[in-house]
């Protein structure tokens, strides 16, 4: 028999999962973050996913077999969506407890030591083509050897930065 | 079967190079260099073979026609007239280009925002970019002028133009000649409105001065252009001084987006 816990995961799963929205919206979805793994320091050929999608029978929302475009578009919608589900989560308060109500050997739980960010990437630093002119490499470089984050700065962080920026005349 | 095709499967033969198309559209007042930095974006794109298509609805001055002569290939389209049905009807119809072309879309109004505004009271521009198939990005431009600052202020409150991918240029170009950047812009960066956008998603960089630029557009020069010493409308291109010129301040520009993490967002 199923555990209340696990029916509650299926309801909640199913409600998460609109019927309106396509198959390849949830398998995108399903996947986001393979996909940026994969996908890594490159960009992807929506052609080439399109075909793949194509043969394992991914379709649109109307049920057609995704185009290179609608492939394009839905990963955009799915990236939205991720993005908004994390900031809210990383937003929501956390839970309040209750200590009458916690077993009598309960203990808080180590603190661990939050993981290194990972380095933010310099993919984009190659220059746009042969003669365009690339960045300033070894300065960005050297910028970006500091903690970097994935988190999105302030618009307080962002100010001040753009302040010292103006001080200094880097930029 | 979602779960029963890998991710890492399904996308290893499909990393390659494309570029998602991108609706860029350069909202602000007139004169405060947008049409400068618009340029720079389509010769941008241009140098790395991606297609952009060009709508100029500044008819009183046309910068960008003027660089990129409408008619020509890769030429700018222009409204018949100023009027607003016009100016809608260029946007459509350049936006419709667009997507025939899987092209990006830079749009310069030189200040028509009513355009925008009357579109995005009909239509959800972010939407309708999105469901089209490309990124919208808004590229708000401004100068230390309060007017300049509190003209994108009343048109991001509008949210007639607030997609996920929104710049917000301040152009040391338009500092006063003697004045420091950081003294021209200090009052406008201590607005609390300032951070409140920067907040709400709206990313300050910096365009840098490119101290020739009045002898680039004097020459009627695109900046890739002077920058390879292309001849002008003067019969000769610029010194070769004035080309290190163009070149380092696209080089700087290329720095500026890359540490601020947008060069995915340009076209």
């Amino acid at each position: 028999m199923e555990t209340d816990s696990k029916h509650l995961d299926r309801v909640l799963g199913s409600l998460r999962r609109s019927e309106k929205r396509s198959a390849l919206f949830h398998w995108l979805l399903d996947h986001h973050d393979e996909i940026l793994d994969a996908a890594g320091a490159e960009r992807i050929n929506w052609r080439a996913v399109a075909e793949r999608f194509k043969e394992v029978g991914l379709t649109d929302a109307t049920g057609k077999p995704a185009t290179a475009r609608t492939a394009r578009a839905t990963w955009y919608k799915v990236r939205r969506v991720v993005a908004t589900r994390r900031a809210n989560l990383a937003s929501t308060r956390p839970v309040k407890l209750t200590p009458s109500k916690l077993p009598r050997d309960a203990s808080p739980a180590l603190a661990r030591e939050p993981a290194p960010a990972p380095a933010v990437p310099l993919r984009d630093a190659a220059p746009v083509a042969g003669d365009w002119p690339a960045p300033n490499l070894p300065a960005l470089q050297q910028k970006q050897g500091g903690p970097p984050g994935e988190r999105k700065p302030t618009g307080a962080e962002m100010t001040e930065r753009l302040r010292e920026r103006l001080r200094t005349r880097n930029y | 079967m979602d779960g029963a095709v890998s991710a890492e499967t399904m996308m290893s033969t499909a990393i390659g190079v494309e570029k998602w198309p991108v609706m860029g559209i350069r909202l602000g007042r007139g004169r405060t260099g947008g049409s400068t930095f618009v340029d720079m974006l389509i010769q941008r794109a241009r140098a790395a073979g991606r297609k952009v298509v060009i709508a100029d609805g500044d008819l009183r001055n046309s910068t960008l026609s003027g660089l990129y002569p409408p008619g020509t290939a890769g030429g700018t389209l222009q409204p018949q007239s100023d009027d607003l049905v016009d100016m809608k009807d260029l946007f459509t119809t350049a936006l419709a280009k667009a997507v025939a072309e899987t092209a990006s879309l830079l749009v310069d109004f030189g200040g028509g925002d009513r355009v925008m505004v009357e579109y995005g009271r009909e239509l959800s521009l972010v939407e309708m970019a999105e469901g089209l198939g490309l990124v919208p990005l808004a590229i708000y431009v401004t100068g230390p002028e309060m007017d300049d600052f509190d003209h994108i202020l009343s048109l991001w409150r509008s949210g007639v133009f607030r997609p996920a991918h929104s710049l917000l240029v301040l152009n040391e170009h338009l500092i006063p000649n003697g004045r420091s950047p950081e003294g021209a812009f200090r009052s406008l960066v201590a607005r609390p409105e300032f951070s409140q956008l920067g907040e709400e998603g709206l990313k300050p960089i910096i365009m840098p001065r490119l101290p020739c630029m009045s002898d680039v557009r004097d020459a009627g020069l695109s900046v890739a252009d002077a920058m390879k010493g292309k001849v002008g409308n003067k019969g000769v291109p610029l010194d070769p001084v004035r080309q290190f010129m163009v070149k380092t301040w696209l080089k700087r520009l290329e720095t500026v987006f890359a540490e601020e993490q947008v060069l995915e967002w340009l076209p």
